[in-house]
């Protein structure tokens, strides 16, 4: 079932106001209101990005490019979207310290993730240099 | 289904804090805490499933 746009910011609108009211009493549930929210906006997202994946797919196919590029960068997109969430909770909660470890090794996974293709274009430039020289 | 669980935590999280207003002013402070603790857990054993849930689908969608 896709979603549209309105319905989750309804939702997500609803989901601030119940977590404004709790705040007040409970702090905690007021966090754990914050999340579950996250959690149902993004799974109702997440079906969009698949098909936006399978557009981009198609389209990459249509190029004579390893289809290897685009994995990489939904690779790169999860484990960004994953740190992000993360993050942002921990900050929501008051734990700015936490957040700082949660995008960090986001940003560490990244980078591993990013240096062989980063290796594989140097190999490229320097295999054009040595072409031309 | 999601909307829904927001509604649950959200009424979870009220009762609990009428529960405990009514525990305090009634001298008992420990079932209070206990009370409190008890909402909360219940409502982590909602929000874990929830959570595996997110990660399956952003590792199915992301190849991870």
């Amino acid at each position: 079932m896709m979603v549209s746009w309105e319905q989750i910011a309804v939702f997500c609108l609803i989901s601030a106001i119940l977590a404004l009211v709790l705040r007040q009493y409970r702090p905690e549930f007021s966090m754990l209101i914050s999340m579950a929210c996250g959690i149902a906006a993004l799974l109702f997202l997440l079906e969009g990005i698949g098909e936006i994946r399978q557009e981009l797919e198609r389209m990459l196919a249509a190029t004579m490019l390893p289809s290897e590029l685009l994995t990489v960068v939904f690779k790169g997109l999860g484990i960004c979207v994953l740190g992000e969430f993360a993050g942002q909770l921990c900050r929501d909660a008051g734990e700015s310290a936490i957040a700082l470890k949660v995008e960090l090794a986001g940003r560490t996974a990244l980078l591993l993730l990013a240096l062989p293709l980063f290796y594989q274009l140097l190999q490229t430039v320097s295999q054009l240099l040595s072409a031309v020289g | 289904m999601d909307v829904d669980l927001i509604f649950r935590i959200a009424a979870i999280g009220i009762i609990v804090s009428v529960l405990y207003q009514v525990l305090l002013r009634s001298g008992r402070e420990e079932q209070a805490m206990m009370t409190s603790l008890a909402g909360l857990i219940v409502v982590l054993m909602m929000m874990i499933q929830e959570i595996s849930n997110l990660f399956e689908t952003v590792k199915t969608v992301f190849d991870l």
